[in-house]
């Protein structure tokens, strides 16, 4: 079944545009409001362009959130269909209070979600399908090739590595650094790919367990790198992370698959040269059995429950177009890496040719692979989670210990989750 | 109604025969010129307290039953007493700085009388052109020691990075000092213009009677201009309960995170837009004009605001 399936597959990737076959078109003439972002608007306005019959409107807008209410209460306004680059909103958007996510399920050929395989497992929330990802932003390992021949060392594979080699770079050549910590990092990099139960949903119930020797040890090493000075307090997007990079400073760095061409490449951020960067799986902690990646971003898609079956029906086929056109995934438009694994593949191949990594095929494969690792030990919940993530970096940042930063982060989630009406449980 | 002047401010006029006509007028004349402010009071201030009121009493998200418990349980938000703690702080910190500031500043400007005053004052509104969002970016540029122009000023005093100077602790001063430059001058201009309108005459006989330069300022220049200076009070007390712009820009653009509902605005904006518990929200916003209107109702009648001032019996 699987194989045929793959050969299908193949066969659709080199004879068909689509990826997959789509169903039957939808009934002609709908009229959708999109909102989108700068990012996902040209798909959409592709999408929008090649289906004339259809009146779509495609605006700039992320403020969903912010006005789901009010347009609940005047029972009209929700855009038929939505893109919010924080995938936790998905909890939230789905939850009877907001209730404007649909469920996916039924609108998708089975064989979309089948080759998605674990990649939109995110969006599954009590056994149904609220969102499609179209990106996904894993975490992994980047590190200065030039400069680790230079120091002589070996790229790590474990996070003991991790820590050899960077307290023999505090030792030895102080001043570079192995990653900045004032934003989401310790969050998304470290503490997730650990296995920190920090606040899995499971139902009603919330697992969160800041004594959990998964999350201490994370503590306990960002704690003692920083003290080594070869951690930096500050956020990767500060001007002191610019400064230290830009002088050549960045040794090595766990950041999201969006890092390379958004933060490390450009020359007002890291401006790190090409042909110096190359990429490895994040480090594995201690008694794992996979290089588990975390996950910084992913924007989800989701639509709009009050829409008919017939909007949501061309809301879905727009949805597919962004995620499996075979040329618009490769194109200079896919800025961001695909969720789905089919388009996964042409873009990495493709992005290899790019130029930018020392080893681009080495790369293609790294962000394939690390893809499929991202740890599901961290759920969307129906509170607003990344300002916590965000106010944990801030207290590092400021000075404070990462305990206890991250006490407070714990305790703010606690709060939250009890008062969204979780119950919030230990294990 | 005796003697007192009518509320709208128009003296009403005891006599008979065709002066009650003339007083009806004028009456007319009163309302017609209150209209547009009314039309907007009512509109923008009147009909959204009493909407807010009544959102404060219906089903809140914790609070199912609705009712005055959900003032009860936004004071239990984990949030609301860090909130609380924040914008009393400020409020303490950031009214009297301005108040003492801007009636200095008037003063002094006062005090010695050049041709060149009025380019001072202008140059005194200028700050005031770049509030809010604005105001929080210049503020970030003017503090910033890595690419900002004061870099050389802040590296000499040991500052190298932003993070020595944008600090949860330090904020409530950053906060303060940008309401300051962004609001002082236009106060000093209103307080200014009071202070021109005193006559020549007192000053001079209180010159006359061997006043100093400082007893004029504080004994017969200010309780002039006392209700000046009241309104000013006020307005200030009002605008730093309700501090929002700055905490909130700092927070979602500059630094991620070390704001996060920092101040009761905050919060009850995130209750109404991020969680969508518009009943909570509406509480906190209750909970906030109470908060405004204690210290100017106190302000108010202990000035005897309203009195028509020195002659009336």
């Amino acid at each position: 079944m699987n194989k045929k399936f793959l050969a299908a597959l193949a066969a659709a990737v080199v004879g068909g545009t689509i990826l997959i076959p789509t169903q039957a078109q939808a009934a002609k003439g709908q009229t959708l409001l999109v909102w989108t972002d700068s990012v996902r608007k040209p798909g959409n306005d592709q999408y929008a362009k090649k289906n004339p019959q259809h009146k779509i409107k495609v605006e700039l807008n992320a403020t969903l959130s912010s006005k789901v209410q009010l347009f609940n209460r005047l029972k009209k306004g929700w855009p038929d269909m939505y893109f919010d680059g924080d995938p936790n909103q998905v909890a939230l958007q789905q939850s009877k209070l907001f209730g404007y996510a649909r469920d996916l399920t039924p609108l998708f050929p089975a064989s979309y979600w089948k080759s998605f395989g674990t990649a939109n497992d995110w969006c599954k929330i009590d056994g149904k399908m609220y969102c499609v990802k179209n990106d996904l932003a894993q975490t992994v390992l980047y590190y200065d090739q030039k400069l680790f021949d230079q120091f002589g060392y070996k790229v790590p594979t474990t996070m003991d590595e991790f820590r050899t080699i960077a307290l023999d770079v505090a030792k030895n050549h102080p001043g570079y650094n192995v990653g900045h910590m004032g934003s989401q990092e310790i969050y998304q990099g470290w503490l997730w790919p650990s296995g920190c139960p920090m606040a899995t949903a499971k139902g009603n119930r919330l697992i969160s367990n800041a004594k959990d020797p998964k999350c201490t040890r994370v503590v306990t090493m960002v704690q003692e790198l920083l003290d080594a000075g070869v951690l930096k307090k500050e956020g990767s997007f500060s001007t002191d992370a610019q400064k230290d990079n830009q002088a050549g400073k960045m040794l090595m760095n766990i950041g999201p698959s969006w890092w390379g061409d958004y933060v490390i490449k450009p020359a007002g951020s890291f401006g790190v040269p090409a042909g110096q960067i190359n990429i490895a799986p994040t480090p594995k902690w201690p008694g794992e059995t996979k290089n588990w990646s975390g996950a910084w971003g992913g924007g989800v898609f989701m639509i709009s429950s009050h829409s008919t079956p017939a909007q949501a029906k061309v809301a879905a086929e727009m949805i597919m177009y962004s995620t499996m056109d075979k040329k618009f995934v490769v194109s200079a438009d896919m800025v961001t890496y695909p969720a789905f694994p089919p388009s996964a593949k042409l873009w990495t191949a493709d992005r290899a040719k790019g130029g930018y990594y020392k080893d681009g095929t080495n790369a293609g494969k790294v962000f394939y692979d690390t893809s499929l690792m991202i740890r599901p030990n961290v759920t969307p919940v129906r509170f607003n989670i990344g300002a916590f993530h965000d106010a944990m970096g801030a207290d590092i940042a400021s000075g404070k210990k990462v305990a206890e930063a991250f006490a407070k982060y714990m305790s703010s989630v606690a709060s939250a989750a009890q008062q969204a009406g979780y119950e919030v449980a230990e294990k | 109604m005796g003697g007192a002047s009518h509320p709208l401010g128009i003296v009403s006029i005891k006599v008979k025969g065709w002066f009650m006509r003339q007083k009806r007028d004028s009456t007319v004349a009163g309302w017609v010129m209150l209209a547009p402010f009314l039309i907007f009071f009512v509109a923008m201030a009147l009909i959204p307290i009493i909407l807010a009121f009544y959102e404060s009493l219906r089903p809140s998200i914790q609070n199912e039953a609705g009712g005055l418990r959900n003032y009860l349980s936004v004071v239990q938000d984990y949030r609301f007493i860090a909130a609380a703690k924040h914008t009393f702080i400020y409020l303490l910190i950031a009214a009297p700085l301005l108040t003492v500031v801007v009636l200095g500043l008037a003063l002094l400007l006062d005090s010695y009388r050049a041709k060149w005053h009025q380019y001072i004052r202008l140059a005194y509104l200028i700050p005031g052109c770049y509030v809010g969002a604005a105001g929080v970016l210049v503020w970030y540029g003017a503090l910033e020691p890595i690419i900002g122009p004061f870099r050389s000023v802040l590296n000499y005093f040991g500052i190298e990075s932003a993070g020595q100077i944008f600090l949860p602790n330090n904020l409530v001063f950053i906060f303060a000092m940008m309401a300051l430059v962004a609001n002082a001058g236009g106060w000093i201009v209103v307080q200014f213009g009071g202070l021109q309108e005193i006559s020549d005459e007192v000053i001079e006989a209180a010159k006359i009677d061997g006043c100093s330069n400082f007893q004029l300022a504080t004994k017969i220049k200010l309780p002039l201009i006392k209700k000046n200076v009241v309104y000013m009070v006020v307005l200030v007390i009002a605008a730093s309960v309700q501090i929002f712009a700055e905490p909130y820009i700092v927070n979602s653009a500059l630094f991620r995170g070390i704001a996060v509902d920092w101040s009761l605005n905050q919060l009850s904006y995130t209750l109404a837009f991020t969680e969508g518990d518009f009943a909570a929200a509406s509480a906190v916003s209750v909970m906030l004009l109470i908060a405004c209107l204690i210290p100017a109702l106190l302000l108010i009648f202990k000035t005897k605001f309203f009195e028509s001032g020195d002659e009336s019996k």
